[in-house]
């Protein structure tokens, strides 16, 4: 399974390759993720008890509580955050989080948007799907999916 | 990121080049970044800031604002502050006890000496002179986002942490979404005509159609109809609470209740109208409702925080009964409602019967129940939803009478004329 490099507009800079972790429904960072351990906990999420570190997490948007930016700071700094975050609709939580953990010195997060219409495409990357493991690279505005080693 | 997309002024250009200071510089920064992402063609001059951070949210949380504050930040608007992880006040011997709460108590300091007023509610709108309607705000708590702009008919974006206090520091925001007239147009109907009537006895029913709306809508502006008319603001407060767990909206309106409602009706026929039914009310019901096995522990009131008209109503239901309270009842409200000269006799009455009340703080963050392992009963949608999550605890969503009556008879009887019906578990 191959996907042509996505264009993506970047909102926060950085460059960033981790883990595909593609988002089935809507996260609160606050609530919704153990800041302890990086780890999904909300209860009704499909995706409860994934990892967020060092994944390059794709979602439509983030969802519920405004602190959510504080959450995700908190996962940035202690090293239980993403490695980049990218959205199908604007969101100003993770913009926030990593031009606040860049503000402090922390390694620039990418944050960026990608066009709603490779949602469809980008789903099938997801974890679980054909067993297999996919890992993004997030540099200047591209994104690529390769097949892990 | 393409910067020619927006219209700086020569004083957002100075701020964002750093020519007043760091901290001006990362929020001019911030704030244009966000106003990128959502095609703002320009930015607006705001006249008040709320801020969602003001709770201990964790060690780098607390290194930022120390940064900021070594960088003389300031606000430019008047500030107030959302709720604290713990009651700050000193007379108070209940949340977050020793280091966790002289963090609570750091990170309010920290943002007074920036300029903001340590209000400590997540309820803004109860405040003293509220915003008025058209009026440009960065708010965030979406409980207060979606009520300012819905019940109100001010104008704020969902305002994120930090992003929140980067609009304070400039005094601007990025005139997009819910800011603009347009962004203010209902894109979803979410119509109650076939619910069944019991739902509307108690505010817990308005408060599960606000958690369907929310979570029907996402991110678009929704429009409620079917609802009695000239609703009070208590069950506002509520529906804005609870859809703003479920989606991410800024603003709803609510035909026959909010100012801006009708002015859309002609915009609305060709929308998506979602029909709820009973069922849905159910289904969102008992996943907050999971288990009821137990005898109820204590009863939390007040997310978010409680204002005037509803410690009223609590006092005179609670002065019906005969017997005191045997298991505890907290009310959350604002430190200023507190201390407000009138309401003074609605405290007293409330303290006299026993009632806990707690300030600046939601019991949901969780150290007044370490230890508790049977049911806490909760009026509120988004007690019931954030509290699975963070307390030791089950969580049960109840209508207020049943909360009262929980308190003082200790057994947890669910009214089956409000339930439909519906068999608990």
């Amino acid at each position: 399974m191959t996907v042509d490099p996505i264009a993506i507009e970047l909102f926060a800079p950085g460059e960033a390759k981790g883990r595909l972790l593609h988002l089935e429904e809507p996260l609160s960072f606050w609530g919704g993720v153990d800041l302890t351990s990086g780890a999904i906990i909300d209860v009704n999420h499909p995706q409860r008890g994934c990892s967020l570190i060092d994944v390059i997490l794709v979602m439509d948007q983030t969802k519920g509580s405004t602190a959510g930016a504080g959450a995700l700071l908190e996962l940035i700094v202690s090293g239980h955050g993403p490695a980049g975050v990218f959205t199908y609709d604007p969101d100003p939580a993770p913009i926030a989080a990593s031009k606040t953990a860049a503000m402090l010195g922390h390694r620039a997060m990418p944050v960026g948007l990608i066009s709603k219409s490779l949602r469809p495409v980008l789903k099938r990357f997801g974890p679980g799907v054909d067993g297999g493991q996919f890992v993004v690279q997030c540099s200047k505005n591209t994104l690529r999916v390769m097949e892990s080693d | 990121m393409n910067r020619s997309a927006i219209d700086l002024t020569p004083d957002d250009l100075a701020d964002l080049e750093g020519k007043r200071g760091r901290a001006v510089q990362w929020a001019m920064d911030l704030v244009m970044s966000v106003a990128i992402s959502l095609r703002a063609p320009r930015l607006v001059t705001i006249n008040g800031a709320h801020l969602v951070g003001a709770y201990h949210s964790g060690p780098a949380n607390l290194a930022f604002l120390n940064q900021l504050a070594g960088f003389d930040a300031r606000v430019r608007v008047p500030t107030t502050l959302n709720a604290s992880s713990a009651d700050l006040t000193d007379e108070a011997m209940h949340c977050y006890r020793g280091k966790e709460r002289e963090s609570a108590r750091e990170v309010v300091r920290l943002l007074c000496g920036m300029g903001c007023r340590a209000t400590l509610t997540c309820a803004p709108y109860f405040l003293q002179a509220p915003p008025a309607f058209g009026g440009y705000l960065a708010w965030a708590e979406s409980n207060a986002v979606l009520f300012a702009n819905s019940v109100l008919g001010a104008r704020t974006l969902k305002c994120t942490q930090y992003f929140d206090l980067a609009c304070a520091l400039v005094g601007r925001a990025p005139y997009a979404g819910v800011m603009t007239d347009e962004g203010r147009t209902p894109e979803i109907i979410i119509n109650t005509d076939h619910l069944s009537d019991s739902w509307f006895d108690d505010r817990i029913g308005f408060q599960l159609i606000g958690y369907a709306a929310g979570a029907a809508a996402g991110a678009k502006a929704a429009l409620i109809k079917g609802l009695p008319e000239c609703l009070d603001n208590t069950t506002l407060q509520g529906i804005c609470a609870a859809a703003g767990v479920s989606g991410s909206l800024a603003m709803l309106h609510i035909e026959g209740s909010t100012p801006e409602a009708l002015s859309h009706q002609s915009a609305m026929r060709n929308r998506d109208m979602i029909t709820l039914q009973d069922r849905d009310l159910h289904n969102i019901a008992e996943s907050l409702r999971s288990d009821l096995r137990s005898n109820p522990v204590g009863v939390c009131i007040g997310t978010p925080h409680a204002g005037p008209e509803l410690l009223t109503e609590i006092s005179a239901k609670l002065t019906q009964y005969e017997r005191s309270i045997r298991i505890p009842i907290y009310i959350s409200i604002g430190r200023n409602t507190y201390a407000d000269k009138k309401h003074i006799d609605v405290v007293d009455d409330l303290l006299s019967k026993g009632v806990t009340i707690v300030r600046d703080t939601c019991t949901y963050y969780g150290a007044l129940f370490e230890k508790t392992n049977g049911l806490l009963l909760t009026n509120s949608v988004k007690w019931a939803a954030y509290a699975s999550t963070g307390l030791p605890c089950a969580p049960v969503l109840a209508t207020l009478d049943e909360c009262l009556d929980s308190a003082v008879t200790g057994h947890y009887n669910p009214n089956q004329n409000f339930w439909n019906g519906w068999n608990d578990r």
